[in-house]
């Protein structure tokens, strides 16, 4: 199988990077929702580990980058998660016109990646999502983002110039932060702070399977959403996605059931 | 699915065989070319876009400028066919720091010099990035003309639990820091209440200033690639932009341990430019520190062009 790569345009005049992978007699197509910021990076390793196994399996793959990110055009500074989520339609409108295994749509995400293909799983019931390590608490990732500008300031400078609330006040009064080489928009902070998995709408029966980091909380969070149709399994994550420590991208366990939800 | 070969801003997928394997990347191809190509290699396991795409960032402004560029995976990374060992990040980087992907590098440049017919093939990256371009160079003296080093290693990676020495740099920048927390009183509070890592306090204040673990023995630490590369570079006539971010690690690596040795303390050489950006960290995160690298590798390419 041979991989194929180039460019499409969004609805706001930039060009997104698509590579696509195309089984000859495709079980089904699935669409990889990158992450955000840097965990993008991090993650792509692992990604790229999940796209084999699905080629493995019989499946075509899309991968593609948001605008503003990877090898596709456009301002990260633009980014909101509407653009996201607007982005992930042009591809898989393209894809689903075009690919082999089309009539099974899976969309595949890690981290805020998983978030915006549940979101795209609701959006069309006839669409499957596998989310892994989804984002659970946006106030906790937005912390994050602030703790690396503070840090990011007090080793260049010696002090941190900008407290975390008073870059809360220039994101307000400029529109913009860096967060680990990003400009940031408010648009965007203040979407992702309001992401929240225990507000999910109800999923159909089979549409939407997602891997918890295991944590303290994450059992009550599996429960509440396999209460809404989702099914929902935990496990330990060493937090690949902010800075791994391990090159193991094949992630055994979300794999394997990832591999039985394919096969239903 | 229909897909466009090339963007409106000129960037085009890039592959080149390696044996049985394909390496895929990206190249900007500009609208009015100098005849000079600069190729990117990946920082460790970053794959060619570069930390938080800042390699995206400096080919659009380069090819702006008439350079090619090529942003490009090795084998196991990105796009690219082959696979990576698993294990410990640590070790890929240090395989990267024994020249693991040097093949790979020339074989990019290879590929680039003969696809647009370029007259001159610079090469380089971050960290690991530029480790990988000065042992290519060294190798294949035929293949790259002139390094873009940014924050390159010139130790080895340690291993975890094994602390690296203090620099000269790093002690005085703590003291510095210490100074402005003694006049603060949240700081005071903080030693009062117990809040404080006397430990680390007491190690920095009492650390000999411009002594550091490696000044007993300077050349054990220095990655004997990196000095042979340097050194085979050097007699290549292959002129090296050693670009450093002013606080980060591998500057002041740099400086203890080659810069005040090796070079004698010269900056700059018959092949080599030591440049700093100030208070730049390893992956220049702030805007300021990236335009200023953007400025000074466009700077040095524009000169190879005019064969300065």
């Amino acid at each position: 199988m041979k991989l194929k790569s180039g460019y499409i345009e969004n609805r706001h005049g930039d060009e997104l990077f698509v590579a696509i992978t195309e089984a000859p007699a495709a079980s089904g197509l699935v669409v990889m929702c990158p992450p955000l910021l840097e965990e993008a990076t991090y993650c792509r390793l692992d990604y790229r580990g999940v796209a084999r196994q699905l080629i493995e399996l019989g499946f075509s793959v899309v991968e593609f980058d948001y605008a503003g990110t990877g090898d596709s055009t456009g301002e990260h500074l633009e980014a909101d998660l509407k653009r996201r989520a607007d982005d992930i339609e042009v591809v898989v409108t393209a894809a689903t016109t075009a690919c082999n295994g089309a009539g099974n749509l899976i969309l595949f995400g890690m981290r805020g990646g998983a978030n915006l293909c549940l979101d795209a799983a609701h959006r069309d019931n006839t669409r499957r999502a596998i989310a892994w390590f989804p984002v659970t608490d946006g106030n906790a990732v937005i912390e994050d983002w602030l703790q690396v500008n503070t840090m990011t300031q007090y080793a260049a400078f010696g002090s941190v110039r900008f407290s975390k609330n008073q870059l809360l006040e220039t994101l307000a009064d400029e529109g913009a932060i860096n967060v680990q080489g990003f400009q940031v928009s408010e648009a965007l902070v203040s979407q992702v702070r309001r992401l929240d998995l225990s507000c999910l709408p109800v999923a159909k029966a089979g549409q939407a399977q997602v891997v918890l980091e295991k944590t303290r909380d994450s059992a009550t969070l599996a429960r509440h959403l396999e209460s809404q149709g989702y099914e929902a399994h935990e496990t330990a994550a060493r937090r690949f996605w902010q800075s791994p420590r391990m090159l193991e991208p094949a992630h055994p366990d979300p794999w394997a059931h990832a591999a039985r939800f394919l096969a239903t | 699915m229909n897909l466009s070969q090339a963007n409106r801003l000129g960037e085009q997928a890039f592959e080149c065989r390696l044996g049985d394997d394909t390496l895929r990347g990206i190249v900007h191809v500009p609208a009015t070319p100098l005849g000079i190509g600069l190729v990117l290699m990946p920082a460790g396991y970053k794959y060619r876009t570069g930390p938080h795409g800042f390699y995206v960032r400096l080919a659009r402004v380069l090819a702006r400028h008439g350079i090619h560029v090529l942003r490009a995976d090795f084998r196991g990374l990105g796009y690219s066919d082959g696979e990576l060992p698993q294990g410990m990040i640590q070790k890929l980087w240090q395989n990267v720091e024994d020249g693991c992907f040097s093949d790979d590098a020339a074989a990019l440049a290879d590929a680039l010099r003969a696809r647009f017919g370029l007259s001159h093939i610079a090469a380089g990256g971050i960290c690991g990035g530029a480790i990988t371009a000065q042992a290519a160079a060294a190798a294949r003296p035929g293949s790259i003309d002139s390094l873009v080093e940014i924050n390159a290693p010139v130790v080895r990676t340690r291993m975890p639990g094994k602390a690296a020495p203090k620099r000269t740099q790093e002690i005085e920048r703590e003291k510095a820091n210490y100074f402005r927390k003694f006049l603060s009183w949240s700081a005071w509070r903080r030693v009062l209440t117990g809040a404080s890592d006397y430990g680390s306090i007491f190690r920095t204040l009492f650390s000999r200033t411009g002594k550091s673990e490696a000044d007993s023995a300077p050349d054990v630490s220095v990655n004997p690639l990196f000095d042979s590369s340097f050194e085979q570079t050097n007699a290549h006539g292959t002129f090296k932009l050693m670009l450093f971010g002013g606080k980060d690690a591998r500057w002041f690596d740099f400086a203890d341990l080659y810069l005040a040795t090796r070079l004698s303390g010269r900056e700059s050489g018959n092949s080599w430019r030591v440049e700093i950006v100030p208070d730049a960290n390893h992956e220049m995160f702030l805007e300021a520190w990236q335009a200023d690298a953007v400025s000074r590798i466009d700077a040095f390419l524009h000169e190879r062009a005019a064969g300065r």
